[in-house]
Formats: structure tokens, sequence, C-alpha cells
């Protein structure tokens, strides 16, 4: 199952996203991109990660994972959101009532940009550099929960070219790889086979296998 | 013992006897509002024994999806302190019925269930194996060549077959476990559309739940169908009317609004506004599916997009249309949001939505006649859902314990646990609540009372589990006061098909198995 715990570096990813209150990028929907990041631990172990950024849609694929996150917006705002496990055939469906149920409540803005507006101003400007494909981006040093942080920021389309976290063992690095523009038919996939659940359903779905595995991993990362 | 104890103590046991010993007691008794509600009580039960009928012209069972005694009562205390009293004295519209047993809930293979089996017991009079729906327990969950000729016939079907006009509401999806149960036979009761049914039951064409809604071949078929579920009716193909990029989730082809829409004055709507533009007076079959799958819990129902009635609404307009029928109606309404709110430990929308279905009693109770309506209201299940501490009277029941002290005043201050900290009156033994740090958070600062806050969860799970507990029955109208002491979950089915004369001349099959009964 792809929803196997989540490596520290993804979780801290994680974390920031859902976490961040809104501020610096207020409601406006950011530029449609497709990025592909690479996060790199200490020990030298790789993933990937694609953020799929669409007005009203944002989509996280974990790609060695096979798993993916959906988050959609309404034109009211109300989100909607989709956990998917191709590997096990089936996705959850969080509807805007179950996420108020269960307080979550992440920032789209945050959501698209991989670090919360907070976290962004939280950081001192220390210059700028040139990143990927020689754009001009600002570099910022500080610290993101509890750790040491170096970020290299694209203002142009409001993503991470560059962000380390930690330092020693428990460094990792978050690179951008590429980024190109999210055409209209990446931003309408088609509809994978996957048996789709109801989040509010889980509940009373306590003797199916792959729902007893996700509630314990839920269980698990619950705070 | 002081004196006003004494006094109250004596009141209490002239009241028992009052009427065989006929001695004045007036001046023993204690000027108090109990000593009324007491006497109250009392007088109103002594005019039932004398009064009650057996047959029913009518009959409605309303259901709370995992509303347990606890939810109940923190549900009232919470009502009533909506209306700025106290609370604990306050009374749910059917708290006021007449008659009230505790049933036993476990199935077949399960000590604590789940809806699937405690609907079955409900609706057919038989309990089975958890996940299945109105079949026995030979039946293999899962297995749709287990079924055939271990269906148990469901008391919606014996009234349809009666001539009776029929009904069932939901702010759940209608195809889900408790009202499928009343129309739906079937070994999963996940299969709610062709898109969840095994490759071998899609092979062999068993129909999934959606489908048996619309082929139910019993009488003319339901005349009111109300709630959510809206994308399990129609196909994959086809978007969805309210929520712009979505579309149904049937694999077939079929749209089944379409297919119900085809019979004459036989509507299907999905919005408020459509629903209220209803005639019931020219409406033969009414389909009403308001959401994609559950409608909104009662506490976000304002924020919909397309607007939803409200479950005393929804059932108003079914009591309308079904009241068309000189033979008698039967009604299920179920307040399945109950059951969600608790799984992600938000007491709150639990008990909203709670209040919500006691408002749909109200209703129903107004509109109908006690001399020819039965009306039952119970739970499937309950929940590990508490009311714990020493709050003093009229504390918030949302909000954090405040005690008395030693002289009976309320004490300055929170209540705290072993460690200093304040904690909640109401909470969950598992559950999402469960916050997952060695020491439990200070609570001082927290508003407990938000509408998203999760009570505290002892056990740690992703979801907050069912009880296994008895739960309420609450019984008004014709054969009501045959419900007494303690009793198995099956008895709802007995008491209304006692009700409705389903032990008269015209035996359906389901009769030779109940010999005995009546």
């Amino acid at each position: 199952m792809g929803m196997a715990a989540l490596p520290r570096l993804v979780l801290v990813l994680v974390l920031v996203v859902t976490c961040a209150p809104t501020l610096v990028h207020a409601q406006a929907e950011l530029p449609a991109v497709i990025a592909r990041f690479e996060l790199k631990r200490a020990d030298g172990s790789r993933e990937h990660l694609e953020l799929a950024r669409c007005p009203g849609r944002v989509e996280h694929h974990f790609v060695e994972r096979g798993y993916r996150e959906l988050w959609l917006r309404d034109a009211r705002g109300e989100l909607e959101h989709v956990r998917s496990f191709p590997r096990d055939g089936k996705s959850v469906h969080y509807t805007a009532g179950d996420l108020r149920t269960i307080s979550l409540a992440p920032d789209w803005s945050a959501l698209g940009s991989l670090l919360g507006a907070s976290e962004l101003a939280s950081l001192e400007a220390k210059g700028t550099e040139r990143a990927l494909d020689k754009r001009q981006a600002r570099v910022l040093l500080g610290s993101l929960r509890a750790q040491p942080a170096r970020l290299v920021w694209l203002d142009d389309v409001a993503l991470p070219a560059q962000l380390s976290l930690g330092r020693g063992k428990s460094k990792v690095v978050i690179t951008l790889l590429s980024l190109s523009a999210c055409t209209p038919a990446l931003c309408s996939p088609e509809k994978a086979e996957l048996r789709s659940l109801e989040f509010a359903d889980l509940g009373d779905m306590e003797y199916d296998p792959f729902v007893r595995r996700f509630l314990a991993q839920e269980s698990h990362g619950h705070h | 013992m002081n004196k006003t104890r004494k006094l109250v103590l004596i009141a209490l046991g002239s009241a028992l006897v009052l009427p065989a010993v006929g001695y004045g007691a007036e001046e023993l008794l204690n000027d108090s509002p109990w000593t009324a509600e007491g006497r109250r009580a009392i007088r109103a039960a002594q005019k039932l024994q004398h009064g009650t009928r057996e047959r029913a012209k009518n009959v409605i069972l309303f259901v709370g999806d995992g509303m347990g005694v606890s939810t109940i009562t923190a549900a009232r205390i919470l009502d009533g302190q909506h209306k700025g009293q106290p609370g604990e004295e306050n009374k749910l519209s059917f708290e006021s019925f007449p008659h009230l047993s505790l049933v036993k809930t476990y199935s077949v293979n399960q000590q604590t269930s789940d809806s699937a089996p405690t609907m079955t017991a409900m609706i057919t009079g038989v309990k089975t194996k958890d996940g299945i729906l109105s079949v026995d327990e030979d039946v293999v969950r899962g297995d749709h060549t287990t079924v055939a000729g271990n269906e148990l016939v469901t008391l919606l079907e014996l009234a349809e077959d009666q001539g009776l006009a029929t009904g069932i509401v939901s702010t759940a999806r209608i195809t889900h476990a408790t009202p499928a149960a009343t129309y739906a036979h079937s070994p999963e009761r996940d299969w709610e559309s062709d898109a969840e049914l095994s490759a071998a039951a899609k092979a062999a064409d068993f129909p999934d739940i959606a489908r048996q809604l619309i082929e139910f071949d019993h009488g003319d078929g339901l005349e009111v169908a109300l709630g959510g579920g809206r994308e399990y009716f129609l196909p994959s193909t086809v978007a969805d009317p309210e929520d712009s990029g979505a579309t149904g989730r049937r694999k077939d082809g079929r749209d089944l609004t379409a297919e119900w829409s085809a019979r004459a004055s036989s509507p299907f709507v999905w919005n408020k506004a459509q629903f209220d533009a209803i005639d019931p007076a020219s409406t033969k079959h009414l389909l009403g599916l308001f959401e994609r799958s559950h409608m909104e819990y009662e506490a976000d129902r304002a924020r919909d997009t397309a607007g939803e009635p409200s479950i005393a609404e929804l059932t108003a307009k079914a009591i309308d249309v079904l009241s068309r029928s000189d033979k008698g109606f039967f009604l299920m309404v179920e307040g399945g949001r109950i059951d969600h709110a608790h799984h992600a430990g938000n007491a709150r929308r639990a008990l909203e939505d709670t209040i919500a279905l006691a408002e749909a009693v109200k209703v129903a109770t107004d509109k109908t006649d006690a001399g020819d309506t039965q009306i039952l209201v119970t739970a499937d299940h309950s929940h590990v859902f508490t009311i714990a501490g020493y709050p003093a009277r009229g504390n918030d029941i949302l909000g954090k314990v405040v005690t008395l002290d030693n002289k009976g005043e309320i004490a300055e201050g929170f209540a705290l646990d072993g460690k200093g900290k304040p904690y909640t009156t109401l909470g969950y033994a598992n559950g999402p609540g469960h916050r997952g740090t060695a020491e439990r958070p200070d609570l001082t600062q927290v508003d407990t009372e938000a509408l998203d806050f999760l009570q505290e969860a002892t056990v740690p799970m992703a979801a907050e589990t069912h009880a296994g507990e008895d739960v309420a029955l609450y019984a008004r109208g014709p054969s009501s006061h045959l419900l007494q002491g303690g009793q198995e979950q099956t008895i709802s089915f007995y008491l209304m098909a006692h009700a409705l004369g389903f032990d008269g001349s015209r035996k359906p099959p389901i009769w030779s198995r109940l010999d005995g009964w009546f």
C-alpha cells in the first residue's frame, strides 16, 4: 500500500503544506504549472514528488509510492480532497463537510507552493541567485519547523527552487528538477479507475482490509 | 436524612398508590416542580393503560444512526441550552412518547454491530450477520450466489404488498445500509451502484442497491425516496447537476433518475427550490437526491451549493405525499449523519443532527393522529460516547467541566485532572480525538464549543467506533403499549407488523415463520 509511513522528508513537506496559515499568497490563483521535485536525504536515498497546479486544482504525486493527493476548490472556496492509492485500486474522497468535521483546513496557496505564507515570511532574505533555467531566485535563511533552513525561492511561480532543511544526518534537500506549463488536458485528467470510498463511510467499513490499514496508518499519523 | 428529603420520598410513594388507597396526600407533598412533573407522568400513564388501540393505519419508523442513550442525553441538554435553559430538564420530542424499551443490538456474529444487521433486524424481524442487508445468516458476505432463497421479507415490502404507500427518507445516501435494508437484499452493504459490485456479481447481473430501489417490484413501488446518493443513480458519463466537474459513478450507462421519472407524476428533484415546488397532491412517486453522496450535516446545511431541505422538511413532504393513500402508509426516516460525526469524533455535529431528527419527529407527531399512526424512534447501535466528570447543573454540555465546591455551590475555575489540566464533559473511549502525546493537552484556552472541535479520545483510532450497549426504542400510537421491558432489536418489526394488521387474513410467506408470535 502506498500509504506506508511517509519518510521524514516527505512528512515535513506535508506538514508544512497542510498546516500553514493563510497570509501572503491570499486567494489569487497561482500560475498553472507542473513541477517535479527531488527529495534527497542525508543517507543518499531519493524520492520524487510531482506537483500539478491548475485553477481550482492541486495534485501531489508521490512517484515512487504510487500515491496521489488531489485538492479541489470550487468558486465559493469550498475544498474537496481525494487520496488515491492506485496499487490498491482505491481512493478516499473527503467532502467539504468531511474536511470541516476533522478540522482539516489547509491553506490553498500553501498546497500549491509547498510552503506556507507564514513560513516564507519567517525567513530572512539573503540575496539572490540563479536557479532552474537561470531564473532569478531569492535566497532566504532562517528556521522552519525548528530546523535550520535555506530556501531558494522563485517568486514568478511561487515555488521553491531548492529547500534545505536540518543538518547532518537529518538533513533533507528538496530540489526543483523541472517546470512546465499545466495544459488544460492535464488540468482535467481522466478519472483513474479506482474504487472510490467516502471518508465518512470508513468508520462503517472496519472489516475491509484496505480500510483497516488506512485507518491504522491515519491513527498513527494523527496529531 | 433531612425533612425535605423524607417528604419527597413520601410524595413519590404516595403518588404511586394514590388511586388505590384514595387518601389525600396533597398535604404530604412538597410544592416543587418535580412533584408536579411526577404527578403528571403518573396520571398520563393511568390514562394510557385504558385507551390504547392495537391497529394502526400508518407507521413511521425513525432511526437515529448511532444515536445511543448518551447521545440522546447530550442532545437533550444541548437543545435545552440552545433555548436558554440549563438543559438537563429539557425533552427531545420523542422523549414524551409514552412507551419505551431498551433493545439489544448484537447481531448473529457481532457483539457490537454495524448498521446492516441491526436495520435488518428492525425491518425484517430476523437477526443476521455483519455487512449484509435483509438476507439471513446463511448468506456469505460478498457472495451473490448465496442470496437466492435466503432473502428476508421486509416490512416495507409487506406494506406495498398490502396496498399501503411507502417511503424512505435519509440524510445519508438512500442506498446506505439503513434505508437500503428496507427495500434491497444484498450480500454486501457496499454494493450501492454497479461500480461497487464484485466481478462475479456483475457478470451474473446481480442488481446493485440503487438498481434494486428503481426495480422494486412489490406493489406499485416506493412512493417516496428522499436523501443523498445522487451519483449512485447517474452514469459515469453524465455530469452532476450540482457540482461542476463531477459525474455519476454507474458503469452500466443507466440513468436511474430518468427511469424513476419515466412513470407518470413521478418527479426527480435535486435541490431545495425544486423540492419546495413539489405539490404533494399531484405527486405519485417522488425521488429527491440532494447530494452526490451523503447530505450535509445539519450544522453545515446552510452552506450547501444548491440548498438542501432539512430532515424535518423531508419528513413533512414525505408524509404529505404518502397521506394520499387511503390504505395508509409506512415511512422510514433516518438521521444518518449522527453516526458519521461520531466516527469523526466530532460531538457537536452529531448532537446537532440528533436535535434535527427530534424536530423531524415533532413534525411527524404534529401531522399525524396518535389514534391511527404508530411512531417508533430508535437507533441501530450506539457509539463510545461519554458524558463524564461532575459538571454542575447547566454547565455547557460542550464545555469544560466546572464542578461544585463542598457547599454545593459552583466552584471557581475548571475541574482539573490528576495533572492539573481541565477536561471536557463529552469524550470518546476511542477515535481521532486522541491527542497522541504523553501528556494530555491543556484545554484552558481552547474553545471546546467550536463546531469543529474534536473531543478527546482515550484509544487512538482514526475512526471512532460503535458501542455495544442497548439502545432505546420509543413508541407512540397503536400497539405501542405492547412495548415492555428489555427486548431483542427485532421487536420493532413485530410491533409495526402487529399494528398494521399483517397477522390478519392475508398471510405473506413470512408469516409461516412467525406463527406463534401473534
